[in-house]
């Protein structure tokens, strides 16, 4: 599913009520084609959050429009765009997005069961997930006993459970060691080489060798240079 | 969704036993308050039947003694009587439809009795006061020697109770009144006539001096169809000497005019504390709204929507109310249950739980109303939380 955005743009106040705004995001056209892994990379506070939620459907922009599978995010209610996001968008936030009340186990399942997907088959492909990513052992620990890097697996398995037909990652290894960085960014790529559609946005080095699309962001506006 | 509901309040135990515990509260006061007031109301009426009479003549010597409002709240009116002829004189009055006489005798603290008690004996051929309370008893009418006891004496149906050195069987049990009545003894007029006979032999009741046939401690008078019942009353205060007659309304209204104004009282309180505990209750949902944006930004960024969010917030709010409501309701039927003596004494009212009829529309009321009243508190909160910025998470580093 190709991803679309056109003349998208974000403003924030500096402080609530003040006339006094700054762009988040410039006016932007974007395309994320699927089959690809599209690397979105730049300084801290250059937009590359503001902007993933706006393609993910999070986050409505000041103009423009987000296209998904030629349907229009932002003209859809929040009932059908919360079903669509479910079933075919996953967002892998930046931040610590677990239930503290359920296992490692059951918040791998969380868009699942959001989503209602009961599928017996998922089972093994969680199985097959934490394995892959070296947690197999955390199935029954609850959030709070487990490390940021740890969390971040489990988000990432959680992401990829439900084999989204786009995979939106803010920051993925940011708190993981060398050999895990490249087990996420090599899972990824091929995660994306399967056909899907995966935006990763990082400020990690490694990640443009894996690139397939390399898009850089300063102060709210993108370019792309070619892949190194 | 529904075992989220579950998993969030196992999640948190103390934070979902606070809120339970408010919505406690807010039944308790709801079925509490509601139990109190339909208990004395029930009192009210009881006493209402149990006086059955319109007018009740005593000896003026007991009349200026006993506050005649609570007289039926003690049970007896003490050591005064009338004799025979007094009575006689009552039963010429124009108008009567019904008569009886009762006689009052206590039993004392000492070896020959076996508990303190009020006795009232009773003419069972024309009584009408009495008898109609029968809540359990043997078949048959109640023959010399036995007794009937109100719902409150410890005494079990076919057992005996010693009074001035005569063994008395108990042959049946009253239904409650809510009054003093319930702690009394009651028995025919050979009966209480041969007890006081074996009280003047022991030398416990000096004053009464002369033929026990003739001792008659009150005269319980029903007036015909469409006489005027002051009539009656004052004709009797007129023309019989050393008694006073009192229309027992009178006396009910005397109650029923207080019982008023601690209703107006119970009621105030009650409509005050239910508010401001669930004030209290609003503030909890908000304030645990405010620690809880970060899990429901990440069910958001996980694709639930608004609705759902809401709707979670709601499910658990039910949740806590159902649970707090049973358990205010059920706390509050023990209390008000194991504490009815107290607050009869308290208020000096009469004071009978209501029929089980009642008792269940209370429960389903309060449970009713904690239903909503938790949700509803629940509702800025799940407002709040289902616009949460997912922002929140999505940002942070
Ligand atoms: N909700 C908001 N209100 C005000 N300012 C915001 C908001 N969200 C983001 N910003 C600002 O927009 C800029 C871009 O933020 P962000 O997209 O998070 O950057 P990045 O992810 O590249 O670090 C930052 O200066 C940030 O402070
Ligand atoms: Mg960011």
């Amino acid at each position: 599913m190709d991803l679309k955005a056109q003349n998208i743009s974000k403003r924030f106040y500096r402080k609530a009520g003040e006339s006094n705004y700054f762009y988040a995001v410039r006016e932007t056209d974007l395309e994320l084609p699927s089959g690809a892994l599209s690397v979105l990379m730049g300084r801290s506070g250059s937009g590359k959050t503001t902007l993933l939620s706006m393609l993910s459907g999070l986050l409505s922009p000041d103009t423009g429009t987000v296209t998904a599978d030629g349907r229009d995010l932002y003209s859809m209610d929040d009932r059908k765009l919360s079903a669509f996001r479910a079933a075919r968008i996953s967002v892998m936030p930046q931040g610590r997005a677990v239930l503290d009340t359920l296992s490692a186990w059951e918040n791998v399942f969380l868009n699942a069961r959001i989503a209602g997907v009961r599928d017996e088959s998922l089972v093994p492909r969680a199985l097959e997930l934490m394995e892959r990513f070296g947690i197999p052992d955390l199935k029954e620990a609850l959030p709070k006993e487990l490390s940021g890097g740890e969390l971040r697996r489990v988000m990432l398995c959680r992401s990829l459970l439900l084999s989204p037909e786009v995979l939106m990652c803010d920051e993925p290894t940011g708190d993981l060691d060398d050999q895990n960085t490249a087990l996420v960014l090599d899972s990824l790529r091929d995660y994306a080489h399967q056909g899907h559609t995966v935006l990763l946005v990082t400020h990690e080095a490694d990640a443009v060798s894996y690139a397939d699309r390399l898009l850089q962001m300063d102060a709210g506006r993108i370019s792309t240079p070619d892949p190194v | 969704m529904r075992d989220l509901v579950f998993r969030n309040l196992r999640g948190r135990p103390g934070k979902t036993g606070a809120l339970v515990l408010l919505v406690t509260f807010l039944s308790l006061t709801l079925c509490g308050g509601g139990l109190v007031l339909s208990s004395l109301r029930a009192g009210l009426n009881s006493l209402e039947n149990r006086l059955g009479a319109d007018v009740i003549v005593m000896p003026s010597k007991a009349a200026l003694k006993t506050d005649l409002d609570t007289l039926f709240l003690q049970g007896t009116i003490g050591p005064y009587y009338m004799n025979m002829s007094t009575v006689n004189k009552i039963g010429r009055t124009e108008g009567i439809g019904r008569m009886t006489t009762q006689v009052f005798l206590s039993s004392m603290r000492a070896s020959c009795c076996s508990i303190p008690i009020q006795v009232i004996g009773f003419d069972p051929e024309t009584d009408f006061t009495v008898q109609s309370w029968l809540a359990q008893s043997r078949q048959g009418t109640l023959k010399d020697g036995e007794l009937l006891v109100g719902t409150k004496v410890n005494v079990n149906v076919g057992e005996s109770i010693k009074l001035y050195n005569v063994s008395c069987p108990v042959a049946g049990r009253l239904a409650p009144t809510g009054t003093g009545l319930d702690t009394a003894v009651y028995c025919n007029l050979n009966t209480i006539r041969s007890l006081m006979a074996a009280a003047g032999a022991l030398g416990g009741y000096s004053y009464i001096n002369g033929d026990p046939a003739e001792t008659i401690s009150a005269v319980y008078i029903k007036a015909a169809d469409g006489v005027n019942v002051d009539d009656i009353v004052n004709s009797i205060n007129i023309h019989v000497r050393k008694v006073q007659a009192v229309r027992t309304r009178s006396m009910v209204t005397g109650v029923a005019d207080s019982l008023g104004g601690v209703s107006r009282t119970v009621t105030v309180l009650m409509v005050v504390i239910w508010l401001l505990i669930w004030v209290i209750l609003l503030v909890a949902f908000a304030l645990l709204a405010g620690e809880r944006k970060r899990e429901f930004a990440a069910l958001r960024v996980c694709g639930m929507s608004r609705a759902r969010l809401s709707g979670l917030v709601f499910a658990e709010a039910f949740c806590v109310s159902a649970a707090g409501a049973v358990l205010g309701i059920l706390l509050s039927l023990v209390l008000v249950r194991s504490f009815s003596s107290l607050i009869e004494g308290a208020l000096g009212l009469p004071f009978l739980l209501p029929s089980s009829g009642t008792v269940a529309a209370l429960a389903t009321v309060s449970m009713l109303v904690c239903l909503l009243a938790g949700p509803i508190a629940s509702a800025v909160s799940a407002r709040k939380l289902s616009r949460v910025d997912t922002g929140l998470i999505l940002r942070e580093g």
